[in-house]
């Protein structure tokens, strides 16, 4: 008997489902669940996605404890809109798309802080590329500086782009935008970041 | 602007490619964090009620309909069909395969989950006091076994 089946099958006989069913389960099934009254379903939703949503908000916002915070924020929002998600999507898709809006109207509200990581602190200075990896861990900073710098639409393509590795049309559902808007803003973001990173050196 | 990407090159490019990816190292958390991190998401949404489906509110109406008439027609075709006296006794294997693969079971099965006792009552569906029993009753051995086989399996009890 297959997962789903297994779900369905609880939900009609109103018997037990266990965590390991639903661990076992995609994520259609786990929505379905979760809208079946099966409230652990959700514990496995947020289980499975959190890793990458949390790794979303940190690039956008620099720290860990805004990152935190607004992951907590997006799977809180998440739960109170699966009943929306219409499966157009991926459930990471759409829950991205939850996360960069999140993250958007965290930025327009506050600058965030962004963490202050030396390079020093972590490199083993007996090493003989110590001082090359000095540098490029001062190189980072100061990327991830202009990178914060960039207007938050932008940042959220570069953002999805390089690091979540999202196609055009991918990022396009995310933000709610057309494709040539997706290329225009990734462009620009290059753009203004290799004019940032000039003047910062 | 304009002409910082006339300079841009394919080299200049692939550099601030390199440059971006290598800045977006994210710190691994604490293993404890991501436990910690389900738990506060847990206590903030357990006062919240799980939401209905986008598609309940507007199927529900439409799903109790079909599931009513549905019901309505195998009354009716239990009722008036004549019955054929079946020439050799199925076994109770035979049975339970007939109803899986039977149209009207699958009807049922899909209409049964949507129909409110409320709308079956007014739709004058609800059995008499002993018709449950007469039923059974009239069952054969084999058709007996059947049924057993039939709710053990729905309810997940193995045999």
């Amino acid at each position: 008997m297959s997962t789903a089946i297994a779900i369905w099958a609880s939900q009609v006989t109103e018997l037990p489902v266990t965590i390991d069913t639903l661990r076992g389960a995609d994520d259609r099934a786990l929505i379905a669940a979760f809208l079946g009254g099966h409230r652990d379903a959700f514990d496995v939703i947020v289980e499975r996605h959190r890793k990458q949503i949390y790794q979303l908000c940190y690039r956008f916002l620099g720290n860990h404890e805004d990152a935190a915070d607004l992951t907590q924020d997006v799977f809180v929002r998440a739960f109170k809109g699966l009943h929306s998600f219409k499966g157009d999507s991926a459930l990471g898709t759409w829950l991205y798309r939850v996360g960069v809006n999140v993250c958007l109207n965290r930025v327009a509200l506050k600058t965030p802080k962004l963490e202050t990581i030396e390079p020093e602190q972590h490199v083993d200075q007996r090493n003989p590329d110590a001082h090359e990896l000095v540098a490029r861990g001062e190189r980072a900073v100061v990327v991830r500086r202009a990178i914060a710098k960039l207007p938050p639409k932008q940042r959220a393509t570069l953002v999805l782009r390089i690091y979540q590795e999202m196609s055009h049309e991918e990022i396009a559902t995310v933000l709610n935008s057309s494709v040539g808007a997706v290329k225009a803003n990734f462009f620009h973001a290059l753009g203004n970041l290799k004019r940032l990173l000039q003047q910062a050196t | 602007m304009t002409n910082e990407f006339e300079k841009f090159t394919e080299d200049d490019y692939k550099d601030l490619i390199e440059d971006v990816k290598a800045a977006g190292a994210v710190p691994e958390p604490s293993p404890l964090f991501w436990n910690h991190l389900s738990a506060r998401v847990r206590e903030t949404v357990a006062a919240e009620p799980i939401p209905a489906a986008w598609w309940m509110v507007y199927w529900r109406p439409i799903a109790m309909a079909v599931g009513t008439a549905g019901l309505v027609a195998f009354v009716m075709l239990r009722t008036h069909a004549p019955a054929v006296p079946a020439p050799v006794a199925p076994s109770a294997h035979d049975l339970v395969a007939d109803v899986e693969v039977s149209e009207m079971w699958r009807m049922i099965s899909v209409a049964a989950p949507a129909v409110e006792m409320e709308s079956a009552r007014e739709a004058g569906l609800m059995p008499t006091e002993y018709a449950t029993d007469q039923a059974i009753e009239s069952l054969t051995p084999a058709q007996r076994e059947a049924l057993v086989r039939l709710l053990r399996k729905e309810m997940g009890v193995s045999e």
